[in-house]
């Protein structure tokens, strides 16, 4: 071969392979670029679930590769942030979105992330479930065998079959199955509960970041009753690192939210949910974007002093997850507002903090939790305390946050026994969190309260739920005026996440004694010098219940 | 006006002076068991099972269901409140003695409305006078009781008067709080 055409056969290389690099998003580049697919709202097993969840597996192991493939959700998901996030990195992260309109063009883009698919069988569910792991594990597709054709058109071989092996048994004989084959390479730093929905439906939003993660799929019981299942949860919990992550949700058909997390709480564990969270091995690789620092709109300096007047103050909070309520709903911002953080975020998805923050209006106040996850106080070991509230510090500084909210289903919710802290708990808040200016507590209305230094811990005494009729609630909030007859009057009111602030705002613009609606800071602050209400704490006698199904 | 008449009348006048003690007695004794045979039949129209109806009530959330249980057997009425949603469930349960004029009664809670920071106090007494009114037909109770708050305690008067349909199918309990401005209407169908 001469010279010249080695010379000729070297620039061809070289040009195939500009313009092969040229076709992969890359983020590194100066102009990220990625890929982006939308996912309808039919998530059925005969439906479009198993076009989805292959589309998830692609995307958690093409994201190895960098953020490589964005999802946005239907407009029933949960997670209403997914357009509004995407539109965020265009603008901020100057990112590139190029659309994948089919399975087809998504496997023709993306597939070399693969090395094969692992066939799930649509007549057992929990076999989807087990794929996740092996998709992680073995860096497989995710298909039903109707999809076959498809992962094998884009050239990749089975490398994994459940189909038939899990017929005739029950959730907990397929789990010790997937346990003995797959535990011990599973990560032990995150755990994925698939759980949620049941039946023909499945709602996976996080299976990207557990395949992303090798992380080990489940959606165990964590109800008494279920003995099998509960052991095989135990050894799980019991097997993960130390305050390592829980992430997803419980099953709606086998246990309760209060069960589970009361159980993750009571080995230190860190449960972040929802099943439904999309997107993480994404936004995981997002980072702040230059320059960008984190400011929460405080009202107040934390050594001032506020003195109240004789009135009614009320505080307004939202908790349950900041993506999934009133934040994109009409009216943010006509009325002091705060919203629970997840803090968690810093470090698995900190691009979408950073997408809140800068889309806070002056109205809006962000604030930590008690916790750098969703754990309930009670159930946690006292030896678990200093390294749980050493990272929720550690946190709460890196978001500028000053006020701490904590909730505590471990022993009743919102309709029966009791969401309070015994007085051990509220030592360790206070003693743990000496910068926090104040605390407030519950879900539904729950009666615990102190005051220590001019830091006070009021609990909610409102719950705004979706579905009350707004006489009713204008009728609620002018009885606890009644009840409550000293001023000032310091109310609480914990906001249900599907209630718009405009709808807050008709409320509240309805009651008869007039009320000041103040930021939570300022709130905490005026409570702290005047103590109108009476320090409690969770008595022996009150009522338990340790929400069964 | 034949003599004959007039003997008759005379004779009826008479018999009617003897009997008018008698009669008398019998009368009031007709009434009284008319009376007791009302009001124990209505009181009987109240045993039962009802169950709550939304579509004709005030709203009942955080609950979703409720229902109500009565017995009456004698002197002795009791009543079970029970609430029910998204798998929790209270109830409470008392058994009153309408003899009295008033009584103490100690129930599991007060569950009538969750979403606020309101709790039974008073070591979870209530005083309750109870009556039957409008010939058995409405069951009365009048109920004092304190609920802690925040704040600390109030004393809260609940008058809550459960009427019975004529046909003894529907049951409306009509509750007026003194700490509320609104009324509360609980539509209930016998089952």
């Amino acid at each position: 071969m001469n010279k010249r055409s080695t010379f000729l056969g070297l620039i061809t290389a070289a040009l195939t392979l500009a313009v092969a690099l040229a076709a992969i998003p890359r983020s590194d580049a100066a102009q990220p670029q990625a890929y982006v697919m939308q996912m309808t709202d039919n998530w059925l097993i005969d439906g479009d679930l198993p076009e989805q969840a292959m589309l998830m597996s692609l995307q958690g192991l093409a994201n190895r590769n960098g953020p490589t493939l964005y999802l946005e959700y239907g407009p029933k998901w949960p997670w209403q942030i997914t357009k509004p996030l995407r539109g965020f990195y265009e603008d901020t992260h100057s990112y590139q979105f190029t659309t994948l309109e089919t399975a087809e063009a998504a496997l023709d883009a993306l597939a070399s992330a693969a090395k094969g698919y692992v066939v799930w069988d649509k007549e057992v569910r929990t076999s989807l479930i087990v794929a996740f792991t092996v998709s992680g594990l073995e860096d497989a597709l995710v298909v039903s065998e109707d999809l076959i054709p498809l992962a094998e058109a884009a050239g990749l071989k089975m490398l994994v079959d459940l189909r038939g092996e899990f017929r005739g048994m029950v959730d907990h004989e397929i789990y010790q199955i997937a346990m003995d084959r797959y535990w011990e390479r599973c990560s032990r730093d995150i755990v994925i509960w698939m759980g949620g929905h049941h039946g023909r439906r499945m709602e996976p939003g996080m299976a990207d970041w557990g395949i992303y993660r090798k992380a080990f799929f489940t959606d165990l019981s964590h109800n008494p009753k279920h003995t099998e299942e509960l052991a095989l949860t135990n050894q799980i919990y019991r097997e993960q690192n130390p305050q390592s992550y829980v992430m997803g949700w419980h099953s709606y058909k086998k246990d309760t939210e209060g069960q589970q997390v009361a159980m993750t709480s009571s080995y230190g564990l860190r449960m972040e949910g929802l099943n439904t969270l999309p997107n993480i091995s994404f936004n995981s690789q997002i980072g702040f974007s230059e320059g960008f620092e984190f400011k929460n709109n405080h009202s107040v300096e934390p050594d001032e002093v506020v003195i109240p007047e004789e009135k009614v103050y009320i505080a307004l909070v939202q908790t349950d997850g900041i993506g999934i309520g009133a934040w994109t709903k009409p009216g943010r911002g006509k009325l002091p507002y705060s919203w629970g953080m997840a803090l968690s975020w810093v470090d698995f998805s900190p691009g979408v903090l950073e997408y809140f923050y800068a889309g806070a209006k002056p109205n809006d106040y962000f604030i930590g939790y008690s916790f750098p996850s969703y754990i309930y106080p009670k159930p946690v070991p006292d030896s678990a305390y200093p390294i749980l509230q050493s990272e929720t510090r550690r946190l709460m500084k890196a978001l500028d946050l000053r006020v701490m909210d904590t909730m505590d289903y471990s022993e009743g919710n919102r309709h029966v026994g009791n969401t309070d802290l015994t007085k051990n708990v509220v030592d360790h808040i206070y003693n743990g969190y000496p910068d926090v200016i104040g605390f407030t507590n519950g879900y539904g209305s729950a009666r615990t309260y102190d005051n220590r230094d001019g830091r006070a811990m009021i609990s909610y005494d409102y719950y705004l739920g979706s579905r009350r009729p707004k006489d009713e609630a204008i009728a609620d909030l002018e009885e606890l005026m009644a009840l409550n007859t000293k001023r000032p009057y310091f109310l609480l009111i914990h906001v249900r996440e599907t209630s718009s602030v405009d709808t807050v705002a008709e409320i509240l613009g309805g009651l008869e004694e007039s009320a000041d609606v103040v930021p939570l800071d300022l709130f905490l602050k005026m409570a702290g010098q005047a103590k109108t209400y009476k320090t409690r704490y969770k008595q022996d006698d009150d009522p338990v219940v340790r929400n069964p199904l | 006006m034949s003599a004959r008449f007039i003997v008759f009348l005379n004779y009826l006048s008479l018999f009617i002076k003897l009997r008018m003690k008698t009669l008398k007695y019998l009368l009031v004794g007709f009434v009284f068991a008319g009376a007791f045979l009302t009001s124990s039949h209505a009181a009987s129209d109240f045993d039962g099972h009802w169950k709550f109806d939304p579509e004709m009530s005030t709203a009942l959330d955080p609950w979703s269901t409720m229902s109500i249980t009565i017995d009456a057997q004698g002197d002795e009425v009791s009543i079970v409140r029970k609430f029910g949603g998204d798998k929790r469930n209270a109830s409470e349960a008392m058994i009153l003695d309408m003899t009295l004029p008033t009584q103490v009664v100690e129930v599991e809670g007060w569950w009538d409305n969750r979403h606020i920071g309101a709790y039974l106090g008073g070591d979870k007494q209530q005083t309750v006078e109870a009556k039957w009114l409008d010939e058995g037909r409405t069951l009365q109770l009048n109920i004092n009781m304190i609920l802690e708050t925040a704040q600390g305690e109030s004393q809260v008067r609940v008058l809550r008067e459960m009427r019975l349909s004529r046909d003894g199918q529907t049951l409306r309990v009509l509750q007026i709080r003194s700490s509320r401005n609104l009324p509360i209407v609980r539509v209930f169908r016998k089952q």
